[in-house]
């Protein structure tokens, strides 16, 4: 059931209804959301539900055990059990193929015609989302951040409530919790931010992601030496706002979706094509994962403490790890790579260029700096394979094609792509607060003429979102 | 300030907004449903809907929502969709050349090896149009891959698939005479089918029930197959129809293979005829399933998760495969008769 689909408005306005309007205890409620939550997950496979009902058994108890046991060792021991059965499963479904194709390939190339026998596994939707939520819900146990909640209740919901459930933003326990715990206000409901969320969301999905994509992105992806060094070079523009365009519509009706049910998340994206440094893109960019990757994978690796060799390491490794958990691909670890490795460089190079940020001329140098070696990246994050990409990259230098992708529309796409990173930010407030100020029927109206122009605009159907297969 | 609103005012205000934004967009409404991606026994909004649609595009002629989407699409220079992916053969030449790449994977189904060239006369009109009509199997990868390979060695096309649609279930989706509103929009040259996996069910009719695999059911959808041929080759010179790809599921997959096998009998009985096996193409044997196929020494992931479907990768082969089956069997026609258009 994907966001802009009727059959999602259908099941939410179920939910909504059922959800604000039935006169039961709180309790009550919460297990009616983890119900609905099930529902929405089985929809894509019934079968996985059971491993969302075993995930949020193993954090429950583990937490629990964790808070009542004083021996640390004992502590360390348990967390780490049920972490490993976490990534254990993680591994299983999502490394499987990877593993089975590379060692049967092997096998194919040293001359052995009988391979190993493949079996499907199927990837459950979001598992990357929610097993980094469970994950951190322990280990912020353990560190005393947070307490083990006693009410099965609300780790269950915690784990897998819809709205962030097949791609995230991995919320993290210390602000989700709290939130499941108090019963919430009535009149309270951010309506006109969800709005805002929800309707620029569905524009960023539907209008700039959607023909971008094919208009350009995918037929220079598919057949990179059927065209000209311009259609290329806008093609991977086109992606690194396509992806941005994608991921962030995702997040934001996830938030936006969440709002209406009163709960608050922390924003996902932050306007990433501005920064002026591969460090400040990952304080923009997909902050849930990067400030996950951070708190319990840099800083435990001994982040920046432990001298500047040690930093690089730690760099490189978190960012080559961040890359694997897209996927077991070796175009996922090369993006991460070059994240990781671009990360150590830029910080070696900071008193260089330091000063450099300080004038108006080296802001937009370093802006498109920073823009294009993001892009470069998402290059191989986006090719089918490693040849691809270097193909691509290659022809951005040399092709002999005449264009033929280049329109003022594809211009205009990425234009607005642009100017959404770029535009002040307190852009958003301001346009809630005018809708808020508007009569009832007025806002009816806009709301419904902006439905009506995503659907003449939009191409028919709706393709899926590009982090669900993580 | 508080923006902050009551579950009442909140749920008014997007039900009124959703009533609005339908009301809106009313005659697109039908186009909508039909091309919504869902499965089977997720139809039950698309069922609840279609009515409404249906009535509502009488109230508001549809000639409005497609005009509005028409000049969109005008304005900003979009093809792919409303229009044609018309590739010029030649820049101003009466006669043109389409060469045939080496194909990716040999053509061992076929009776004859491609040959190198096919000639191809241009009538004046750009080049030979070819019509691509099917379920989701026809839509993007598998789709989307030939309609590229096809347009890009000079072929006009245009493909419409609509998804979780069938033959057999008129009421949900009529497929006669949206074929019909087809060809009378244009004439095309070659018509290429690919349709029939939501097919394998019951149906219904306010008289009585057809069961799937009965005698009954089988005259019924065979009865729709030779009409439904009947028309494109009425209206094409050529007919291809492309049979299924083994299925994971064995009990669909023996329900497909019983397709397939009527597909073959009924089109092979018009002129111009043409069923294409799919049974080889992405299988290690002819007719079993895979989801990984080592090619050059390398395993491509051909399949997708649901086990019907059909991978980017596996839409690449495919694609090249249903291309080289098509041209070559042109190309043998253009060889009896001197060129593609004196046959068609």
């Amino acid at each position: 059931m994907l966001f802009p689909t009727a059959e999602f408005a259908i099941f939410f306005i179920a939910v909504f209804a059922l959800y604000w309007f039935t006169p039961v205890p709180h309790t009550i409620k919460k297990v009616f959301l983890i119900l609905a939550s099930y529902f929405y997950y089985g929809y894509w496979d019934p079968r996985f539900v059971l491993l969302l009902i075993g995930y949020s058994a193993v954090s429950y108890f583990t937490a629990l055990y964790i808070q009542g046991e004083p021996n640390a060792l004992k502590q360390k021991r348990a967390i780490t059990y049920s972490v490993g059965v976490f990534l254990l499963l993680l591994g299983f479904f999502k490394y499987y193929g990877f593993l089975f194709i590379n060692f049967n390939s092997l096998l194919l190339k040293a001359g052995y015609i009988h391979t190993f026998p493949m079996i499907d596994v199927l990837l459950p939707v979001g598992i990357s989302f929610f097993t980094f939520q469970a994950i951190s819900y322990l280990v912020d146990v353990k560190r005393g951040t947070v307490q083990a909640s006693r009410s099965a209740v609300d780790v269950f919901l915690y784990i897998s409530f819809f709205p962030q459930l097949v791609a995230g933003p991995i919320v993290r326990s210390s602000v989700l919790l709290p939130q499941i715990q108090k019963v919430p206000e009535r009149g309270e409901i951010q309506v006109y931010r969800a709005a805002v969320l929800i309707m620029g969301g569905l524009f960023k999905k539907m209008i700039i992601a959607n023909y971008l994509s094919t208009e350009i992105v995918d037929h220079v992806f598919q057949n990179p030496s059927d065209y000209s060094q311009l259609d290329t070079l806008f093609a991977i523009y086109g992606y690194s706002i396509q992806i941005y365009c994608d991921f962030s519509a995702y997040s934001d009706m996830a938030i936006g979706v969440a709002l209406l049910l009163g709960f608050k998340y922390p924003d996902n994206f932050d306007q990433p094509y501005r920064s002026l440094s591969l460090q400040e893109f990952w304080k923009r960019w997909h902050i849930s994962l990067s400030s996950w990757l951070r708190d319990y994978l840099y800083i435990p690796l001994g982040g920046s403490r432990k001298g500047t060799l040690m930093t690089y390491r730690n760099l490189i490794l978190t960012m080559l790890l961040g890359g694997l958990w897209h996927g077991a691909s070796w175009n996922f670890i090369i993006w991460g790579a070059l994240h990781g490795f671009g990360l150590a460089v830029e910080r070696f190079l900071d008193p260089f260029i330091k000063p450099l940020r300080e004038n108006r001329f080296g802001k937009i140098l370093m802006g498109v700096i920073v823009f294009h070696f993001v892009s470069l990246a998402w290059v191989y994050f986006r090719a089918s394979d490693f040849g691809t990409a270097t193909t691509i990259l290659f022809r951005v230098v040399y092709a002999q094609n005449p264009t033929e992708l280049i329109t003022p529309f594809i211009v205009l796409l990425l234009v607005v792509g642009v100017l959404i990173n770029v535009l002040p930010s307190k852009i958003y407030p301001y346009i809630e607060e005018k809708i808020s100020i508007m009569p009832i029927y007025a806002q009816v109206v806009l709301f419904g003429l902006l439905f009506a122009l995503l659907a003449i605009m939009s191409p028919d159907g709706v393709m899926p979102f590009i982090y669900f297969q993580f | 300030m508080s923006t902050g609103k009551g579950p009442l005012y909140t749920l008014s205000l997007i039900l009124l907004s959703f009533v609005a934004g339908i009301l809106l967009s009313l005659p697109n409404m039908e186009t909508k449903v039909r091309t919504m991606q869902m499965g089977s026994w997720k139809n039950i909004v698309s069922e609840i809907m279609a009515p409404v649609s249906k009535y509502v595009s009488i109230v508001l002629p549809s000639s409005v929502y497609y005009s509005s989407q028409e000049i969109f699409r005008e304005v900003v220079g979009l093809k792919t969709q409303a229009g044609f992916n018309k590739v010029n053969l030649s820049a101003n030449g009466s006669e043109s050349t389409t060469k045939l790449k080496n194909g990716f994977l040999a053509l061992d189904t076929l009776e004859t090896s491609a040959p190198n060239v096919l000639t191809i006369e241009d009538t004046g009109n750009g080049a030979v149009s070819v019509l691509l009509i099917g379920d989701s199997m026809m839509g993007p990868g598998l789709g989307t891959a030939l309609e590229y390979k096809l347009s890009r060695s000079g072929f006009l096309v245009h493909r419409h698939s609509v998804p979780a649609t069938g033959l057999l279930r008129k009421d949900f989706f009529d497929w006669f005479s949206e074929i019909d509103e087809l060809y009378t929009e244009k004439k095309y040259d070659i018509v290429i089918v690919m349709i029939g996996t939501n097919d394998a069910q019951h149906y219904e009719t306010p008289k009585r029930v057809y069961y799937y695999g009965t005698n009954e059911w089988n005259q019924l959808y065979m009865d729709r197959v030779l009409g439904f041929t009947e028309t494109l080759s009425k209206n094409s010179r050529k007919v291809y129809w492309i049979g299924m790809p083994p299925m994971r599921n064995e009990f669909f997959n023996n329900k497909m293979i019983g397709m397939s096998d009527m597909f073959r009998s009924t089109v092979q009985q018009f002129n111009g005829g043409v069923f294409i096996p799919m049974t080889s193409v992405l299988s290690e044997r002819d007719g079993e399933f895979t989801t990984f196929l080592s090619v050059n020494k390398k395993l491509l992931k051909v399949r997708s998760d649901d086990g019907v479907h059909i991978s980017t990768d596996g839409s690449r082969i495919a694609s090249e495969y249903l291309y080289n089956f098509v041209t070559s069997d042109l190309s043998r026609a253009t060889v009896q008769v001197g060129n593609l258009l004196s046959y068609l």
